[in-house]
């Protein structure tokens, strides 16, 4: 990946952090902590996956921990709780794909397994 | 303050803070904190019911005189929007409260005048649209995916702020975005911009992520590593019933759609 697709996907994985910590009623103070908490997190993901071959489980553990240490540090000197800045910061990261492909091939397998048996 | 109002007054603040989405330390903590920075002895329990308080008491003079004793008190759990404006304006009420800047009375005047700060309902709505949009730049989506995005996550979320206005159930609620975000990508993104297969799937998926319950489930797993095994297994139920929730409206909608899956 060249700079300018760092720099696109520094700014494009703020926007979900952000909106994500608003849909919470985060204080709109916080919110510039929670943007950069969001590109921080999507920014170690991509490159530890694409720079240094590890997989998406591994990147995305070692980019939650990046976070945590962050926050950790700055959220004393805001005054805020910790989960207020976390919690919207790694939204930009999670593969909610897999959570509801999960559902769905269990439900599949269910859904196969009851025809394979009306079949005898 | 009598004891037994104060004891009332520890456990409204630890309900109030379960409410706003705080994970069961920070609730235990703070509300130890509180009591000790007034001389009194919390133990503050949260079970997946009901909160409960028990004090010791030192004794006191003034028009308020009591001996030395312990009281309890209980909070039945009442389940509300999370807040994390007023979780904040909480932790900063405890915290002066701590410093010695608010008495009794006082902390439960502020806490009783605090009120909710919600978004704008319409700007909430364009802005999950350009946040959905930037899911999808992210996940690989070209702009013609990123515009469906933008469409169904706004259509998504302005049903969902209708329906919580009704104050509907919480299950019914997610099912129902999940089926109408799932219709409204597919529909936006094969008759309006011709989307290929890949960027429909991107479309589609990512108009439903801003669905997925992070607060339950981050919370959940924090109790469960920190010694709260009751909580955090309450709130990791609660968030397998929400995605759950989301999972059947996708797959009642991919009964009608003619695709049978991403």
């Amino acid at each position: 990946m060249t700079f300018t697709d760092y720099l696109l996907d520094f700014v494009f994985s703020a926007i979900p952090a952000v909106v994500f910590a608003m849909i919470f009623s985060t204080p709109v103070k916080y919110l510039p902590y929670v943007a950069l908490g969001g590109s921080v997190a999507h920014i170690v993901r991509t490159v530890c996956i694409n720079d240094f071959n590890i997989g998406i489980v591994g990147a995305s553990f070692i980019a939650s921990i990046t976070i945590s240490l962050m926050f950790i540090y700055l959220s004393p000197k805001l005054k805020a709780p910790r989960p207020v800045f976390t919690v919207a910061s790694i939204v930009p990261i999670i593969p909610g794909k897999y959570a509801y492909l999960t559902l769905l091939s269990i439900i599949k397998m269910q859904d196969a397994t009851e025809k394979k048996s009306s079949a005898y | 303050m009598k004891n037994s109002e104060f004891a009332e007054l520890i456990a409204y603040i630890a309900k109030r803070m379960y409410m706003c989405g705080a994970e069961t330390r920070l609730i235990v903590q703070t509300s130890e904190r509180v009591a000790k920075a007034y001389g009194h002895q919390a133990s503050v329990v949260v079970t997946p019911g009901f909160i409960g308080v028990s004090l010791k008491c030192p004794a006191s003079g003034g028009n308020d005189s009591e001996p030395a004793g312990e009281c309890s008190s209980f909070a039945k759990i009442e389940h509300g929007g999370l807040n994390m404006h007023n979780l904040v304006t909480y932790t900063r009420l405890c915290r002066e409260a701590e410093h010695g800047l608010l008495t009794q009375d006082e902390l439960k005047q502020k806490l009783g005048e605090i009120r909710s700060f919600p978004y704008n309902p319409f700007l909430m709505i364009v802005l999950i649209g350009v946040a959905t949009a930037s899911f999808s730049v992210i996940n690989g989506g070209d702009i013609p995916a990123s515009l469906t995005g933008l469409f169904a996550g706004s259509i998504t979320m302005a049903a969902k702020i209708l329906m919580q206005r009704y104050h509907l159930f919480d299950m019914f609620i997610f099912t129902t975005c999940g089926f109408v975000g799932t219709i409204s990508s597919y529909w936006i993104g094969t008759e309006i911009f011709d989307l290929s297969r890949y960027n429909l799937a991107v479309a589609m998926v990512v108009s439903l992520l801003l669905l997925v319950p992070g607060f339950p489930f981050i919370n959940g797993v924090l109790d469960l590593f920190k010694g709260y095994i009751a909580m955090g297994t309450v709130r990791l139920i609660h968030t397998l019933i929400l995605i759950s929730s989301v999972s059947l409206g996708i797959i009642l909608a991919f009964s009608i759609l003619p695709i049978n899956g991403w």
